[in-house]
């Protein structure tokens, strides 16, 4: 029997009286690697938020693990990385080690201390990254694509069944890139670590997750690929040359959803 | 008079020894609320004690036990405005600051006018701290710092992303209370050494120096510390060897030291460079 992690159902969710996600229900089952993409403003990055019980439905609900977000006591079966560009302040007097101890220390009971073991735990995430020289060094001090990776860091620090990734390809380089969807495959594969993964690089998802959450406020689709591929209602949704281009899988192409079928 | 005789007389060592505790508690909440962008709420918060401190006197009450409750409401009042009014955190200080500031102009007016009493917390007069005022700012001042060391991945996790500590299972609300109600606490206890005009200086000046130099949040939170402490020293022999303002006199050295600060980054940027 399948296990859901999370599961929703009805879900909306409005801000300031207008609606961003709209009768959402959904469930991700453990093992799956899910690429949710949909056009900007189309609350993807929203309804990360509401798994995680950092913003509370208009209506609906949610559970993680079988548990309300706010009742969730167990966080460190969860990795998360935030959308880069909404909280990061570059002056911020804090070293790579200290960010990436915090995906382990703030889940750990009272009294929170490092040991010795997290810090073997520390090194070893900073070098499947490839970031473990520079662990001394301030995050201001680091390129854009290296602080990315700082935070990736974080959130896979302490080892989570269940990763949370809004957009955490921007600023990484196309090398750094292929490393790091190689990274999350093997966690997939090997670990059985199930990954949401909000992006925009389409083509790219494709040749790594089992299922496509394509949302615009509301579920567009939601399957396996191959389903996708053979559905006559996503080619009028997306037009059969941006089907194509999905399906084939090539490469990171970036392309433009439409908002709307035009029925063509 | 030589230096160390100084350190023989009783108001100098009470000076000293609240000035060291009441400073390094400023320092630390100090890199919290600079970098956590509320560096005015000590200047909001600081027009509340004002305000406070009028009805105090007005009443006939040792001001601090009217100013610690009210100005603690105070600071949950900011927190509850910017959550319900939705408002930012500049503009919900703004609101307290100035019903303070008004509050505390209206009741020394009822009182008969500003009297030398106002004055004296306005620009504070450590030189004048009691053996009580010295034992309330150690308690309360080592309550602060030991709930703050307790709680140090909490507090620099919401520090750095309130965000991801909140979906790390943090309680990012009871952290944010606590940090307010420590400001609260703070800023009475620091109107006594730099006077409520000046208390954002000692709240602000270490943390940005320490900024200019320090490359961890640790190192942060000590070089913060260590400078409001010399600061507090250094302004209290300054004031004393040259009759000026003590207050004035702390607040100018921090003030030096971030000039320091400021030039040793940039000068060992060009040589890098």
């Amino acid at each position: 029997m399948p296990v859901k992690l999370v599961s929703i159902e009805n879900l909306s969710y409005k801000y300031n009286s207008i609606e961003v996600l709209s009768d959402i229900s959904c469930d991700i089952v453990a093992g799956e690697y899910i690429g949710l993409v949909g056009p900007n403003g189309s609350g993807k990055s929203t309804l990360i938020k509401l798994m995680l019980g950092l913003l509370v439905p208009t209506s609906g609900s949610v559970m993680l693990f079988d548990h309300p977000p706010s009742e969730m006591k167990y966080r460190e079966r969860i990795g998360y990385l935030p959308q880069k560009m909404n909280f990061f302040n570059p002056y911020f007097p804090s070293t790579v080690k200290e960010i990436v101890s915090l995906g382990l220390v703030s889940k750990k009971k009272f009294p929170k201390r490092l040991e010795d073991a997290d810090e073997h735990t520390i090194d070893r995430t900073l070098e499947m990254l490839n970031i473990a020289d520079i662990k001394d060094k301030a995050i201001g001090d680091l390129s854009g694509g290296q602080q990315q990776r700082v935070f990736i860091a974080r959130a896979l620090v302490n080892d989570p069944e269940l990763l949370l990734l809004d957009e955490p390809t921007t600023a990484l380089d196309p090398e750094t890139r292929e490393q790091f969807f190689e990274i999350l495959r093997r966690l997939n594969h090997d670990k059985k670590v199930t990954v949401v993964l909000v992006t925009h690089d389409t083509g790219t998802i494709g040749k790594y997750a089992s299922k496509l959450l394509y949302i615009d406020k509301e579920i567009v689709f939601f399957g396996g690929f191959d389903e996708f591929c053979m559905s006559g209602d996503m080619t009028k949704f997306f037009g059969p040359s941006s089907q194509h281009l999905i399906c084939h899988r090539h490469g990171p192409n970036i392309i433009t959803f439409k908002q709307r079928p035009n029925n063509d | 008079m030589p230096f160390l005789e100084y350190l023989s007389y009783g108001f100098i060592q009470r000076a000293i020894i609240a000035g060291a505790f009441i400073s390094v508690l400023c320092s630390t909440l100090g890199v919290l609320l600079v970098l956590r962008r509320l560096s005015l709420i000590g200047d909001g918060l600081a027009h509340v004690t004002f305000g406070s401190v009028a009805l105090g006197l007005l009443f006939g009450v040792y001001p601090i036990y009217i100013s610690l409750p009210v100005v603690m409401a105070s600071s949950l009042g900011i927190l509850k405005l910017m959550e319900r009014a939705r408002i930012f955190g500049d503009a919900a200080i703004g609101i307290l600051s100035a019903i303070g500031i008004a509050g505390g102009v209206m009741i020394a007016s009822l009182a008969g006018g500003f009297n030398v009493d106002l004055f004296s917390y306005l620009f504070g007069n450590i030189l004048s701290i009691s053996i009580q005022e010295v034992y309330t700012s150690i308690v309360l001042s080592l309550i602060v710092l030991t709930v703050i060391v307790f709680n140090y991945h909490d507090i620099f996790s919401i520090t750095f992303d309130e965000e991801f500590a909140k979906a790390g299972g943090v309680n990012t609300q009871k952290l944010n209370t606590m940090i307010v109600l420590f400001t609260a606490i703070t800023v009475v206890l620091t109107m006594k050494v730099v006077g409520i005009m000046l208390t954002s200086a000692l709240l602000i000046f270490p943390a940005v120096t320490a900024f200019q130099i320090a490359r961890s949040f640790k190192n942060a939170l000590l070089m913060s510390g260590a400078v409001a402490l010399a600061s507090v020293v250094i302004g209290i022999f300054l004031s004393l060897f040259f009759n000026l303002p003590t207050g004035a006199s702390i607040v100018i050295v921090n003030a030096a030291f971030f000039g320091v600060a400021f030039i040793f980054k940039h000068t060992l940027s060009s040589w890098h460079d």
